[in-house]
C-alpha cells in the first residue's frame, strides 16, 4: 500500500515494464477504482441529502423558485396553493400577484402543486416547508377526492411517491401511512447506497430529459413559471381529441369515484396535516377544484352528498373555509374534464382572485 | 385496428406477469425450505444485481482464503457455490444438471478405458442421447408436440392433448449450453483428442462453474480442465483485467442493451416495434431493427464480458464469445466473431464431421445450411430461428459463391479492399445481420408484418423514446469500436497512469447506472 500512492499518477511504459511492476499497478487500477466508487457514491448520496433538487426535484426546484420569490425586495404576504396536477396548470399565480397589486394589495402568490400528490404528498411537503421557516401567510389547498379514499392495496399516492424522493425521517410517516415499509426502505436503502442508480432518473430528468419517457420524468418543476405555474402544453383540442382524454380520465377515475368513501390514511394525512397548520399558525382555505361537466356525473347523488359532507365536516373541525369551484368553468375549459387549458386558467384565477384572495388580503391588511 | 392490438398487448401484459406465478408454483411443489430461502437471497441468476455482488465477494473471499496447496478444496467450494448459484433459481433442475454432469463424468471414463470400438461407440451414444434427450424434453418438447398436434388437426384427426404454451413447460436457464460442453467433451475423449478427466469435482466444475453456467461461453475441456488443475496465486493482473471486462459487461448490459431494450419492446405505457409493428411507421421500426442489433450485441457480449471478468477473478480464462462483430465485412467474417464459442462448435462438431468444405461447392453449401439451421434451432424451439438459421446459412452460400467469382476480377478485389469498399461492405453485412434479427424472437407473424411495413411506407406511432438517444448511443458504439480497432484503446490502457484508469473505471460504472432504464430486463440468452 504505500507503494501505491506514488504510483498513482505514474505513467508507464508497457513494453519496458517488468511483470512484477505491471502487478503492482494493475493493484493501484484496482484500489483507485474502489476508492473512487465509494467516494461517487458517498459524494452523490451526501449531496441528495443536503440539496433536496437532486433527491426530489418535483419539491426542490418549486422550492427554489419559491425562495427566490421570497427574495424579492417588498413583497406581501404569501399565498400559497398546494394540490395536485389540477393545481399546476389553474392557479395562475403570477396573474393573480398581477391582479393584487392592481388593486393596491401587493401579495406573492405562488403555486406549489406537484403531479401526482395528494395528501400524504401534501403532509411531507407542508412539513419541509415549515422546517426551513417557509409559512404561507394563506394556503389554499387543493381536495382532490379521488386520492382521500381508502384502497385495499394502501394508499393510491404510494404508486407515484417512491421513497427515493423521501428523506430518512419522512420513512416513518409514509410507513404509518399505510406504505409498503419493505418496499419503502428498500428503495430508499438503494437511493442512498448506489445513489447514482437510485436516484437516476432524477439526474436524467435534469441534464438528459428525453432519454427517459416522460412517464419517469422528475423535471416537472423546472419547468413552471417563476411563480410555479405550468402553462398548459396544449391550448386547443379539438372535439374528438378532448372526447378521447375525457374517455382516459373515466378509465382511470370511475372506479375510484364511483362509489367513493372518504377514510383511511389519506384522510389521516390531510387531517394531519390541517391540525399541524393550524399549530404553525398558518391559514388554509380547502378548494374543490373545478371540473367538467361530464366528469362531475361520475360522482353518484350520494357520493356528491358525502363529499359535500366530508369537506364541510372538516372545514368546520379545523376552522378554515371551504372553497366548492367545481362548476366555475365550461367543459371547454378543460383537456380531460379537471385539468384546465390556459383559458381556464385565467377564468379560474380571476375568480378565485376576486371572491378569495382579494376579501381575505382586504382583512388581513 | 390499434385497440385490438392494444388489447392484444394487455392481454400479453397480463399473461406475463402471472407467468412468474405460475412457474413459481411449479417450481417450488417439491423442493426444501431450504431452497426457498435460497431463492429469497439470490432471486435471478443475474450477474448485475446486489445480491450477486454479495455471493460474488463471500465466494471470492472463502476462496482465495483457502491455502494454495489445497486446490481440490478451492474446486470443491467453487463447484458448491455454482450448484447454490443455479439452486437458487431451481433446485430441481440443479440436481438435474449435477446429475447428468455426474453420468458423462462415468460414461467418459468407459469410453477412455474401453477398447472395442463398438462399446465405445455405444457408449458415445448414451452420452450424447442422454444430453440430446433431456435438451429435446425441456426445449424442443413443445414444439415438437404443438406442431404434432396441428398437423394432426389439419388432417382432421384429434391429437388427444392440448397444445402446449410457453408457460407450462419451464427451460432449465443455459441448458443448451451445458448441453453442448458436455457433448463437446464425450466426442473428444471417443475420438481421443482428450483424456476422461479423472477427478469428480474438476469435471463438475468444467460444467457448473457458474459464470459460464446460464449463457456461456462454451467452454471446451481442453481449454477448461488444465485450468482448473492448475494451482492459482492471487494476481492483481487478473484482478483488473476481471474488474474492466465486469464493469465493461455491465455498462454494455445496463447502459446499452437495456436502453436499447426501451426502443424495441416499449414501455409500460406504450408498446414497442417489435411487440407492436403493425402499430409502428416505417422509419420507426428500422430504426428498431438497429436498436435491436445493438440491444441484441451489448446484451449478449456485456454478459460474455461480465463471465470473462469474473472467471478472473478465480484465475481462470474462459473463451473469448465476440470480437466486434458488427465491425465483419462478410457474414462468414460476421460468424468468426459473432458467438465464436458456438460458432467454432458448430464447425469442429457439425460443419467438419458433416464434410466441411472438402467435397466440392454443392456439399459445401449443404453442409453450411444444415450447420445454420442447426444453429438457429439450437436458439430456440420455434421455425422463427431455424428461419433465422436458413437466412444466414443462405448469406453464406452467396458470400461463398461471390467470393469464388470476385477472386477472378483483380479490379473488383482491389476496389473492395480500399477504405470506401471495406466500409461499405461492413455497412452491408450490418444491414443484412439486422435484418436477420427481426425473425429472432419467437413470433412468426410478428417478424412478417414487421418486415412488410420496413419495406413499405407505413404511417404509424413512432418509437416509445426520442430517438436522439438512439443515435447517440450508436455513434458511441461505433466509436469505441474504431478506437480499439485501431489500437488505441489498448495504447491508452498500457500506458495510462492507474488513478486515471482507476476513476475511469468508476465512470464507467456510474454512467452505466444512471442510464439503466426503468426495471431490469432478463439476458436474451438466459433463454436459449
Amino acid at each position: 500500500m504505500p507503494q501505491t500512492l506514488p504510483r498513482l499518477f505514474a505513467a508507464r511504459r508497457p513494453l519496458r515494464t517488468a511483470p512484477r511492476a505491471k502487478r503492482r499497478h494493475a493493484r493501484a487500477v484496482v484500489i483507485a477504482s474502489l476508492f473512487a466508487i465509494a467516494a461517487l457514491s458517498a459524494g452523490l448520496g451526501l449531496a441528495a441529502e443536503l440539496y433536496p433538487r437532486i433527491r426530489d426535484p418535483l419539491y426542490g426546484d418549486k422550492l427554489a423558485k419559491l425562495q427566490a420569490k421570497l427574495r424579492e425586495p417588498n413583497r406581501g404576504p404569501l399565498v400559497m396553493m398546494l394540490g395536485s396536477s389540477r393545481s399546476i396548470f389553474a392557479f395562475d399565480a403570477g396573474r393573480v400577484e398581477g391582479q393584487l397589486r392592481e388593486a393596491g394589495r401587493s401579495t406573492t402568490a405562488f403555486n406549489f402543486g406537484v403531479p401526482a400528490s395528494g395528501p400524504i404528498t401534501h403532509l411531507l411537503y407542508a412539513r419541509r416547508l415549515f422546517r426551513d421557516g417557509t409559512k404561507p401567510d394563506l394556503l389554499l389547498l387543493e381536495i382532490l377526492p379521488s386520492m382521500l379514499t381508502d384502497l385495499p392495496a394502501g394508499p393510491q399516492e404510494s404508486r407515484w411517491l417512491y421513497a427515493d424522493r423521501l428523506t430518512h425521517r419522512e420513512l416513518d410517516t409514509v410507513i404509518g401511512l399505510g406504505f409498503d415499509a419493505e418496499t419503502v426502505r428498500g428503495r430508499w436503502r438503494e437511493s442512498t447506497l448506489t445513489p447514482w442508480y437510485g436516484l437516476r432518473f432524477q439526474l436524467l430528468g435534469r441534464v438528459l430529459q428525453s432519454w427517459i419517457p416522460w412517464t419517469m420524468r422528475h423535471d416537472w418543476s423546472r419547468t413552471t413559471d417563476a411563480h410555479g405555474w405550468s402553462t398548459p402544453m396544449i391550448q386547443t383540442l379539438t372535439a374528438e381529441q378532448r372526447a378521447t382524454a375525457v374517455e382516459q380520465a373515466r378509465a382511470e377515475y370511475t372506479p375510484l369515484l364511483f362509489d367513493w368513501k372518504p377514510g383511511g390514511p389519506a384522510v389521516e394525512a390531510f387531517r394531519t396535516l390541517l391540525r399541524e397548520c393550524r399549530e404553525n399558525g398558518v391559514p388554509v382555505k380547502l378548494v374543490l377544484m373545478p371540473e367538467g361537466s361530464e366528469f362531475r356525473s361520475w360522482y353518484s347523488p350520494a357520493v356528491r352528498d358525502r363529499l359535500t359532507a366530508f369537506v364541510r365536516q372538516t372545514a368546520a373541525e379545523f376552522g378554515c373555509d371551504a372553497i366548492d369551484a367545481r362548476e366555475w368553468l365550461p367543459d371547454d375549459a378543460f383537456t380531460d374534464g379537471h385539468h384546465q387549458l390556459r383559458v381556464g386558467a385565467e377564468a379560474f384565477s380571476d375568480r378565485l382572485t376576486r371572491e378569495v384572495i382579494l376579501p381575505w388580503r382586504k382583512e388581513h391588511n | 385496428m390499434i385497440a385490438t392490438s392494444a388489447t392484444a398487448f394487455s392481454t400479453a401484459f397480463h399473461e406475463a406477469a402471472h407467468a412468474p406465478e405460475r412457474i413459481e408454483k411449479a417450481r417450488w411443489a417439491l423442493e426444501l425450505p431450504y431452497f426457498r430461502w435460497l431463492h429469497e437471497q439470490l432471486p435471478e441468476p443475474f450477474f448485475h444485481t446486489q445480491a450477486f455482488l454479495l455471493f460474488l465477494l463471500v465466494v471470492a473471499v472463502a476462496y482465495w482464503t483457502v491455502p494454495r496447496r489445497m486446490n481440490t478444496a478451492r474446486v470443491w467450494l467453487l463447484v458448491i457455490a455454482s450448484f447454490h448459484f443455479y439452486a437458487a433459481w431451481n433446485a430441481s433442475l440443479a440436481l438435474l444438471v449435477t446429475g447428468t454432469t455426474i453420468a458423462d463424468f462415468f460414461l467418459a471414463q468407459l469410453i477412455d478405458r474401453g477398447q472395442r470400438p463398438r462399446v465405445r461407440k455405444l457408449l458415445l451414444f448414451a452420452s450424447v442421447g442422454m444430453n440430446l434427450g433431456i435438451l429435446c424434453y425441456f426445449k424442443y418438447r413443445g414444439f415438437f408436440l404443438n406442431e404434432l398436434h396441428d398437423l394432426v388437426g389439419r388432417v382432421g384427426f384429434d391429437a388427444g392433448y392440448r397444445t402446449l404454451s410457453p408457460l407450462d413447460i419451464i427451460v432449465p436457464f443455459g441448458i443448451s449450453f451445458y448441453t453442448f460442453e458436455a457433448i463437446s467433451y464425450a466426442v473428444d475423449v471417443y475420438r481421443r483428442k482428450i483424456r476422461a478427466e479423472r477427478s469428480l469435482p474438476h469435471f463438475l466444475l468444467f460444467i457448473l462453474f457458474f459464470p459460464h453456467l446460464v449463457a456461456g461461453p462454451i467452454v471446451r475441456a481442453g481449454d477448461f480442465l488444465w485450468q482448473a488443475h492448475r494451482v492459482k496465486r492471487w494476481n492483481w493482473l487478473r484482478v483488473q483485467v476481471g474488474l474492466q471486462l465486469f464493469l465493461l459487461g455491465v455498462f454494455k448490459k445496463l447502459a446499452i442493451a437495456d436502453r436499447m431494450a426501451v426502443f424495441t419492446d416499449g414501455t409500460g405505457a406504450q408498446p414497442g416495434p417489435f411487440l407492436m409493428p403493425e402499430l409502428h411507421n416505417t422509419s420507426s421500426l428500422w430504426l428498431a431493427a438497429m436498436a435491436y442489433a445493438l440491444r441484441i450485441y451489448c446484451d449478449f457480449s456485456g454478459y460474455s464480458d461480465m463471465a470473462l471478468g469474473i472467471a478472473h477473478l478465480f484465475g481462470f480464462k474462459l473463451t473469448q464469445n465476440f470480437n466486434m462483430p458488427y465491425l465483419a465485412a462478410n457474414v462468414s467474417e460476421f460468424w468468426r466473431r459473432w458467438h465464436i464459442s458456438l460458432s467454432t462448435w458448430l464447425r469442429d462438431y457439425v460443419f467438419i464431421p458433416l464434410g466441411g468444405s472438402r467435397a466440392g461447392a454443392w456439399v459445401t453449401n449443404r453442409n453450411l445450411m444444415i450447420t445454420m439451421i442447426l444453429g438457429g434451432l439450437w436458439h430456440g424451439a420455434n421455425w422463427t430461428y431455424v428461419v433465422w438459421g436458413l437466412l444466414h446459412g443462405l448469406l453464406l452460400v452467396i458470400h461463398r459463391q461471390f467470393r469464388a467469382w470476385s477472386v477472378t476480377k483483380p479490379k473488383l478485389e482491389a476496389a473492395l479492399n480500399t477504405w470506401v469498399g471495406t466500409a461499405a461492405r461492413v455497412g452491408l453485412t450490418f444491414a443484412c445481420v439486422t435484418l436477420c434479427w427481426v425473425f429472432f424472437r419467437p413470433e412468426c407473424a410478428k417478424s412478417i408484418t414487421m418486415l412488410q411495413r420496413m419495406f413499405g411506407l407505413y404511417d404509424g406511432l413512432t418509437l416509445p423514446l426520442h430517438n436522439r438517444s438512439l443515435w447517440y448511443t450508436v455513434l458511441f458504439v461505433l466509436l469505441c469500436h474504431l478506437l480499439v480497432a485501431r489500437g488505441l484503446w489498448q495504447k491508452f490502457w498500457e500506458r495510462a497512469p492507474a488513478a486515471v484508469l482507476g476513476v475511469g473505471y468508476a465512470v464507467c460504472l456510474t454512467v452505466a447506472m444512471v442510464l439503466a432504464p426503468d426495471g431490469g430486463k432478463t439476458f436474451i440468452y438466459f433463454t436459449f
